[in-house]
């Protein structure tokens, strides 16, 4: 290149000035000085195309086959679905063309919920591969290393295809193939049994991964039952406890594409509730120019792309939110309108100052006073990080200018005594800068969910678990799944049916091995059915193992809360879709997957349908077709009815495309509601809702006596029983007259100041404030090698149990060392590699160490998601579990050693054989106590341990635990409790307004007599 | 009528433009259209149908190109050159995004990932442009010269800091001639219009023309050479400090031109991963050579580029003292492993 050339260049580009032709590609308006259809302002129009309009028509049959040589795209256009052709790679260098069928459905790893476009090919009807669905509007295409790695589950050499029934004693490995019918006579017969005996209590269903909406809220209460029970306890209590003290809603839904600060106290662009859809919009919003904020004590992957990036001691995270918000208080740089509008600060006033003024003035005044004492340096010794950094970011979360995206759900939240605190102080910064259901701030979840109503949905149960549901804890966010084992033990009941489903306690949950102890005592759980498609270690002490289809051979719903929209997504089984295409008949989903794989939904209409076979207990009603009265509802059915009667724009969507709602659902997958911030607590009430009302002129609360009408949406919502004489709450009168939905809280607003913690026993938390954690500095002698260990992370590519059967993951992640922080890793002497005693309150584990500066001195890691065992060699999940023994050396001990890792094996899939790995990693959770946070409920995962190098006697993988000690400790826990006996305000045992899954019928709140007192 | 200065003014401004839009997206028909106007750039655009088995590109093969090169190599942002954290959207670009306020710029928000993209700021010279050629058809010399001035502005603390030694990166990784042509050309229309009258440079920064010695400011913990390899690393993936933007290309070709694998990671990760390989084939000395010619070689083309923009030499002088300071760094662990 020489100038001759650049000249030569603008001598051309001058020529043209003599004519029209430059005018035309140029600029006209200096605000948009680029645009048109070339210009830069869509420069990556090309790069980025955003898949082809799902409004677009769509081709259902008789395509011609896809030529292979197409222009480049992101994802095959919609409207070539039904016929795709693609070179089969296994192929190469020989050019065989393959045609495939691509159905959507929604992975079932994670809880994301992300669409996957399944590819069946034509001739073979097998599936050749899993890739993102671009229309599905919360993953919009993109997914993970799990979404893919599907199918490597449907293809696992080692899952259970058949119903199997144990043979021998329970946990000895013995078992034998049975029909489907047998299984389900007898779980039927059963459960019959146990409900016309009034035994509803001894009937428990146990989820991990939900994976759908509204499926079990339509089957159990028809049994009426209060049967279920959660994981919740040891994933999201606290947070859920926080945010719904503010705002009665238990769930944040940021809106990080449009925010101008993202706050997290999570590892979201790596793992988390919902991270491969929020890590795309937090990126879009650093892309936009987003400040992201990341507390986290590990140098996770997210801290590294964090703008600020504070490693905190654990639980000192309220100290630094409490320090931001006195700063917004302290420089006046809050949103005083919102906080005046929004805010109960009246009642407040009235109820901890009363005789003093009720002016918003006099508000301000106290709530300076209130958190003067939260200064950066108070925040700065707590926490361990530097004041000037703390003061920094208080300075970026200032100038948000009402667009603060925070979000925390597990986290420091679901690891701390008072951890549900930290969720309650992030929201407090939500609301001092008016970041509330506005673009670029943060909503709640219910706002952007929508589950459809079901079809003859029974009424509330009229029975109470106090198995689930406890006195001790009247406040719980939900279900007290980590003591259940103690509970038995003590003899407060017993289960006579047991349905553990995509969840494996033993393993997943701390203290497995009180677990073990009931699951083995046939007096304690009568009948334990499992329901999974793999093996696990909970499994292998069930009496049935019933085989569930994986995220593409079963159908569910599910509508998530990624961003500021609202959607919801269909799975379905993609060969049965595959085969419906193709005119091959099926009469349920048995008829495509794998084996007798069958589905959920399925399953439990046959059961329900067995359970009351002629209508005399009331149950059939709820699973006759709302089409044929009296007939059997088929999953075509119950969907088609959902998605014709309940998703709003849905039926015109389809009828846009020439489809029923249910062709439309099958064909593209998802279907979206809303676009953008919904219109919330602002929202007017409207005439008609205004019709019979009257307001409460003490609190501006509108009440009308017309009754509410049933949502198509089911998503749970705190509830308030109607006044006898105003009827129910519906809204608020603001300071201007205005009358406004609100929030669903007892005074309509934001509270700031919670009644509800102030009436039940927690008077002294009813603010914003810092609770000491159990791993506070001031409990862990560094002097003496304790430590806080931190146990919650997961690792990007894993997913619990889940992943277990997916190769390709376990060949990225199979290993989960100690991390050690330097300083710490000299004075015991260990370099990265070496074997560490890690000795919690109940036992120890041996895992190796990693040497690191990502994480903070005093504290060591590490990753709860490795550590699978199995007890025999061929006791399945030979691609992630170690073989171990299991011994008791004497009563309550357990001590568990590792006889070989991970090796290959042979099997139909050639890769079995190719298998590198060996290590399997520790299951450290076994040694932990349980910690259940005497307000939230929460498993506070954190533990204080010691630390040891490992002794000559140690080996890698060994686990000692002792159960008598993990039984003391949760009695040392318990006793923190204040007991709805001893507290409630009203007889109840809980409050009744406040969230809780499938809602009993309000009679059942009601204390027991003797508990009143 | 239209005077030979405005038609002057319009003719670069097309030129931005044209360059502003080659950066940002592969190009689409239109765009093709018109490169195929252009003497020098039309000959690397192919007929529409290639003819078979030709090498000719053809425009999918530009688009994978495009990815190829801005998608995964090179990275044509400021913050990157100028700032040292490694990041986008530092300080730098907010820099950035105030002279867009002051010109009243405002390219479309997520246009390029970043507002101090090439393309963008490529774009903001077509707008200056713009608004002079316009003010002088009104007669309006006042709003023309204000123009102008910024036209200066972003040329001397912005484009000519960094640009010259983005396209460098480009000429090393690009394959496709268009892209070839398209850096040269950048460089050749902004190193012209940058006016000789005032130095240029990186704002208002000093020179830093520093060595960056191993040993000097180590902290406590460098001690561990864990530690001390990361620094390195780390120096050497910046270009603020060592004057070279290291692209994955770059550590892959160095890599294979001593027999190592590399990994396919972030540049951090894959120069890691070549000196520990290095390590464990004893070819750590012969990794620093490779390093220090591809130093060298980016000296002598910065040299011959000040030479034939002489209003450039002042920035010149700040990337070669970077490139000296990068040299001298690579000599030290040449001395250090030497002594192993």
């Amino acid at each position: 290149m020489t100038t001759s050339i650049l000249s030569n260049i603008l001598r051309v580009l001058a020529t043209r000035q003599e004519g029209e032709a430059v005018a035309h590609h140029l600029p006209t308006s200096i605000s948009q000085p680029l645009a048109g259809p070339t210009s830069i302002s869509q420069p990556l129009a090309v790069a980025h195309q955003p898949p082809t309009s799902i409004s677009q028509p769509l081709a259902v049959t008789h395509q011609p086959p896809t030529p292979i040589s197409q222009p480049l795209s992101d994802y095959p256009p919609t409207d070539r679905w039904d016929s795709w052709a693609e070179y089969d790679p296994k192929s190469w260098p020989k050019k065989v063309e393959r045609n495939y069928t691509l159905v959507p459905t929604v992975c079932f790893n994670c809880e994301s919920a992300c669409g996957l476009l399944g590819y069946v090919d034509r001739t073979t009807m097998k599936i050749q591969k899993f890739e993102g669905n671009p229309a599905h509007p919360g993953s919009r295409g993109r997914n993970c290393a799990k979404g893919p790695a599907t199918l490597n589950q449907v293809y696992d050499p080692d899952r259970i295809l058949y119903p199997l029934k144990r043979a021998g004693g329970r946990g000895e490995g013995k078992w034998k193939r049975v029909s489907w019918d047998e299984a389900l006579d007898d779980i039927a017969g059963r459960l019959r049994k146990a409900i016309v005996e009034q035994r509803q209590r001894e009937i428990m269903y146990h989820v991990g991964r939900p994976g759908h909406d509204g499926v079990m809220e339509w089957i159990l209460p028809a049994w009426g039952v209060d049967a279920h029970n959660s994981h919740t306890n040891v994933c999201s209590s606290g947070a859920r406890c926080g945010q719904s003290m503010w705002m009665g809603l238990d769930r944040p839904s940021p809106d990080h594409a449009k925010a101008r600060v993202i706050f997290l106290i999570s590892s979201h662009l790596e793992t988390g509730h919902y991270f491969n859809p929020h890590a795309q919009r937090i990126m879009e919003g650093k892309m936009a120019g987003a400040k992201l904020i990341v507390l986290d004590t590990r140098l996770s992957n997210t801290a590294s792309m964090a703008d600020e990036w504070l490693s905190p001691w654990p639980g000192s995270e309220s100290a630094i939110l409490l320090a931001i918000a006195s700063y917004l208080l302290r420089t006046g740089r809050y949103d005083r309108d919102f906080v005046r509008r929004w805010v109960n600060w009246e009642e407040y006033l009235r109820g901890e100052h009363p005789g003093e003024p009720v002016s918003f003035e006099h508000f301000e005044m106290k709530l300076h006073a209130l958190y003067a004492a939260y200064t950066f340096a108070f925040a700065a010794q707590e926490s361990g990080a530097s004041a000037e950094q703390i003061e920094r970011i208080a300075e970026i979360v200032s100038r948000c200018d009402g667009r603060l995206a925070a979000h925390t759900w597990r986290s420091a939240t679901s690891s701390n005594l008072g951890g549900w605190m930290i969720a309650r102080c992030l929201w407090f910064l939500n609301v001092l800068t008016g970041s509330i259901g506005v673009e670029g701030g943060t909503s709640a979840n219910v706002w952007d969910k929508w589950v459809p109503r079901h079809p003859n949905m029974a009424p509330h149960s009229k029975v109470w678990n106090e198995l689930s549901w406890p006195q001790e804890y009247p406040l719980n966010f939900y279900e007290m799944s980590i003591l259940l084992p103690h509970f038995l033990k003590e003899g407060r009941g017993k289960v006579d049916t047991y349905f553990t489903r995509v969840y494996n306690p033993l393993w997943t949950n701390p203290d497995g091995m009180s677990w073990l102890e009931v699951l083995t005592d046939e007096s304690k759980m009568g009948l334990h059915v499992h329901l999974s498609p793999t093996w696990s270690e909970t499994g292998w002490f069930a009496d049935y193992i019933l085989p569930m289809g994986l995220g593409a051979e079963r159908h569910d719903l599910m509508s998530m809360e990624t961003h500021a929209g609202c959607w919801i997504a269909f799975r379905q089984p993609v060969l049965r879709e595959a085969m419906r295409r193709l005119g091959k008949p099926v009469t349920d989903t048995r008829d495509a997957n794998p084996g007798e794989v069958w589905e959920e939904v399925e399953f439990w209409i046959e059961l329900s349908w067995r359970i009351d076979p002629d209508g005399a207990l009331g149950i059939r009603k709820t699973f006759e077709s709302p089409y044929v009265p009296g007939r059997k509802i088929t999953v075509d059915e119950l969907y088609g009815w959902m998605f014709e009667n309940h998703v709003p724009g849905l039926p015109e969507a389809a009828a846009r495309e020439g489809m029923t709602p249910l062709e439309y659902m099958r064909r593209f997958g998802a279907y979206e509601l809303r676009s953008g911030s919904a219109d919330t607590y602002e929202k007017h009430l409207t005439l008609s809702d205004l019709a019979d009302t009257t307001v409460d002129p003490a609190s501006g609360i509108v009440y009308t006596k017309t009754p509410a009408t049933p949502s198509s949406n089911i998503t749970p919502m705190p509830f308030f029983q109607p006044d006898p004489e105003r009827g129910r709450p519906i809204g608020i009168q603001l300071e201007d007259g205005s009358q406004v939905a609100g929030f669903p809280t007892p005074s309509r607003r934001l509270e700031f100041y919670s009644t509800t913690l102030r009436d039940w026993g927690w008077p002294e938390y009813a603010i914003p404030g810092h609770i000491h954690s159990h791993v506070h500095p001031s409990k862990v002698n560094r002097d003496e090698n304790e430590a806080v260990l931190l146990s919650t992370f997961r690792l990007p590519t894993l997913i619990h149990t889940r992943s277990g059967n997916a190769k390709w993951l376990y060949e990225i992640s199979h290993k989960n060392p100690v991390w050690i922080h330097t300083s710490d890793a000299q004075k015991l002497g260990l370099k990265t590699g070496d074997l560490i005693k890690v000795v919690t309150e109940i036992g120890y584990f041996v895992d190796r160490v990693w040497v690191t500066e990502g994480i903070r001195p005093g504290v060591v890691a590490c990753s709860h998601h490795l550590g699978r065992w199995r007890l025999q060699e061929d006791g399945g999940g030979r691609l992630s579990t170690a073989l171990v023994e299991l011994k008791q050396p004497g009563a309550g001990q357990w001590k568990m050693r590792t006889l070989e890792g991970i090796k290959p094996f042979k099997s139909d899939d050639p890769d079995t054989e190719r298998i590198w790995w060996e290590d399997a990693g520790v299951h450290q959770n076994l040694t932990f106590p349980v910690h259940p946070d005497p307000i939230s409920g929460m498993h506070c995962w954190h533990q204080k341990v010691r630390l040891e190098p490992a002794g000559p006697g140690d080996q890698y993988g060994d686990i000692f635990v002792d159960t008598r000690r993990s039984t003391e400790v949760y009695r040392e826990w318990l006793a923190m409790t204040r007991s709805a006996g001893q507290v409630s305000p009203n007889g109840m045992r809980r409050p009744h307004w406040m969230l809780r899954p499938f809602r009993p019928a309000l009679e059942t709140y009601r204390l027991p007599a003797e508990e009143k007192s | 009528m239209i005077t030979e200065s405005v038609k002057s003014i319009r003719a670069r401004q097309a030129l931005y433009h044209l360059l502003s839009r080659l950066y940002l997206a592969p190009p689409d028909a239109a765009l093709i259209a018109e490169l195929r106007e252009l003497p020098g750039l039309a000959e690397h655009i192919e007929e529409p149908v290639p003819a078979p088995n030709s090498r000719l590109p053809t425009p999918d093969s530009l688009a994978i190109e495009y990815e190829r090169v801005f998608g995964r190599n090179v990275y044509p942002y400021e913050s990157l050159y100028v700032d040292r954290e490694l990041m986008l959207n530092t300080a730098a670009a907010d820099r950035v995004v105030e002279l867009y306020a002051a010109c009243g710029y405002a390219p479309a928000p997520r246009a390029a990932g970043a507002p101090d993209h090439m393309g963008i700021e490529l774009g903001l010279m077509a707008h200056l442009l713009d608004l002079e050629a316009a003010a002088l058809e009104a007669d309006d010399i006042l709003e023309a010269g204000r123009a102008h001035e910024l036209q200066v502005s972003c040329l001397r603390t912005h484009l000519s800091a960094w640009v010259p030694v983005c396209t460098r990166t480009l000429r090393r990784v690009a394959a496709h001639p268009l892209y070839l042509a398209a850096a040269e050309l950048t460089d050749e229309l902004i190193l012209s219009d940058l006016p000789g009258s005032r130095e240029s440079g990186v704002g208002s920064r000093e020179a830093r023309g520093e060595v960056i010695s191993l040993v000097a400011r180590h902290s406590e913990h460098d001690n561990d050479d864990e530690v001390g390899l990361n620094r390195v690393v780390r120096h050497l993936i910046t270009p603020d400090i060592v004057g070279i933007f290291l692209s994955r290309a770059d550590i892959t070709a160095v890599g294979r031109g001593l027999g190592l694998p590399t990994p396919i990671g972030e540049r951090f990760q894959m120069l890691r991963v070549l000196f520990e390989t290095a390590g464990q084939f004893e070819a750590v000395p012969a990794l620093l050579s490779a390093l220090d010619d591809l130093l060298a070689g980016e000296q002598a083309a910065l040299n011959d580029l000040s030479g034939r923009h002489p209003a450039w030499e002042g920035s010149s002088h700040r990337w070669q003292d970077r490139l000296a300071a990068g040299r001298a760094l690579l000599a030290e662990m040449r001395m250090q492993a030497d002594t192993l």
